[in-house]
């Protein structure tokens, strides 16, 4: 490695550090995010020559680390079908994001109806709700056109509507009155 | 606002690390935050280059061998066909175990339930795993569950490249790495990494849990992410789905794709 590529290493460190370490703890929890995010930067460096310009940096970086984190869902995932049909071990595997959640029910109760969302539609929730990214910057991150960001965007939201409405109450009020609005990424 | 909006509303609340002043990591510099990467790296291929047991692999079996996570059950069967190398239930057997960074030799008891699953698994090559089956799982529902990595792996001809295993107890544990033709047409340089954990009741002497922790890495991973992103009804509805039961198809599906991947802008 030379001198420029040190260089570029430390300055996406020192840019983007924060924004990384954050993904990797929406996703796993604090308890993994820290050896995440050295999977995540350990492959920054060792690829560091396909680093882009500092605009799209984040966004590349954004992708190692979902690269990274699905891996260790896929992992998780693999093993929690295969557990969930021993009925003598009985462990219910560890929700981090809604253990980090201390807010009130309505909010826990849509974050928990992730997990009943495909893993694809609550990542793309999530990137648009956390990470605040357009359908654009979603594209390039699950590697994706525009066009496909957008509609998978549009079906996961109507997604978890839809499970929202059928676990509220029959006699809820409805959330807000008032003029609909589509947010636009 | 419509429940739509709301709901997203909501989400965004959720946010389980909300960006604020100060917020998010905040350790050590660049330059050291780098060497400690690289020393985590050195360990990693220490990890990996560790003695394994090197044994040819046997036609009869050589499906068996097919799946990555069938490597702990070649592990088992290699020992318990060859009756000179298997011990009495009640007598230590030796083992490997790797430890972060270094190898030592250790001699463990093994239990009598164990001798006995392993004789029964090295019955495990006939197509269909009866033997694998017929072991006393807790729930019958499970060795299915396993037998599926199996019959992927014969569909696509995996092989097994090194593996090693510990013997606990009651708890038997191997590692492996092994690749099959999705990996070669993807990257011949990746391979899965797998770790299988049977844990045996000690006095029923049940299988009380199957523990398959499959990985992949490099460029496989990015193709499985790849799949995951293009082709989710594979997963979430389609034959990659376990409980859809279709290995083989599932092979097949994924092999099909491995060419619209590498046509597929890299990250």
């Amino acid at each position: 490695m030379t001198n420029r590529s040190e260089t570029q290493f430390e300055d996406l460190y020192s840019r983007y550090r924060s924004d990384v370490w954050l993904y990797c703890r929406r996703r796993l929890g604090a308890d993994r995010a820290d050896d995440a995010m050295g999977d995540v930067f350990l492959t920054a460096w060792r690829r560091i020559e396909e680093a882009p310009e500092s605009a799209d940096a984040l966004r590349w970086l954004y992708r190692i680390a979902y690269l990274t984190v699905s891996n260790h869902w896929r992992t998780l995932g693999r093993r929690h079908r295969l557990k969930t049909r021993v009925e003598s071990i009985g462990v219910t595997p560890p929700n981090p994001i809604a253990d980090q959640v201390v807010v009130r029910e309505e909010v826990r109760a849509v974050v928990d109806l992730l997990s009943r969302l495909s893993a694809s539609d609550a990542e793309i929730l999530k990137l648009a709700a956390w990470e605040h990214l357009s359908s654009t910057q979603i594209a390039s991150v699950l590697d994706i056109s525009p066009d496909a960001a957008k509609q998978r965007l549009s079906r996961a939201r109507r997604r978890l509507t839809a499970l929202y409405e059928k676990a509220r109450p029959v006699d809820a009020s409805p959330p807000m009155l008032g003029k609909e609005v589509r947010g636009e990424h | 606002m419509s429940t739509e909006a709301h709901v997203m509303a909501l989400l965004e609340e959720g946010n389980p690390a909300a960006k604020a002043p100060g917020a998010g990591w905040s350790g050590s510099d660049a330059s050291t935050y780098l060497a400690s990467l690289e020393q985590r790296s050195k360990r990693v291929v220490q990890l990996e280059t560790k003695p394994r047991q090197t044994k040819p692999t046997r036609p009869a079996i050589a499906w068996l061998l097919a799946a990555a996570a069938a490597i702990v059950v070649g592990a088992i069967i290699l020992t318990a066909n060859d009756k000179t190398d298997l011990p009495p239930a009640d007598q230590p057997i030796t083992t490997t175990t790797a430890a972060p960074t270094t190898t030592t030799t250790t001699t463990v008891p093994i239990p009598r339930d164990l001798a006995t699953a392993q004789a029964m698994m090295a019955g495990l090559h006939e197509p269909g795993g009866a033997a694998l089956a017929a072991l006393p799982w807790a729930n019958p529902t499970v060795p299915r569950r396993v037998m599926w990595v199996s019959e992927f792996g014969a569909f696509a001809n995996a092989e097994v490249l090194d593996f090693s295993c510990t013997v606990g107890q009651n708890t038997i544990t191997c590692t492996s790495s092994s690749r099959d033709d999705v990996t070669r047409a993807v990257d011949e340089t990746s391979v899965y990494s797998d770790v299988f954990t049977l844990a045996f009741d000690g006095p029923s002497g049940e299988v009380v849990n199957a523990d398959w922790d499959l990985s992949t890495t490099g460029r496989l991973n990015e193709f499985f992410t790849w799949t995951e992103n293009n082709a989710p009804d594979l997963y979430d509805d389609g034959v990659c789905n376990v409980d859809a039961d279709k290995p083989a198809e599932c092979a097949g599906a994924l092999l099909g794709l491995v060419t619209d991947f590498e046509e597929a802008p890299g990250p």
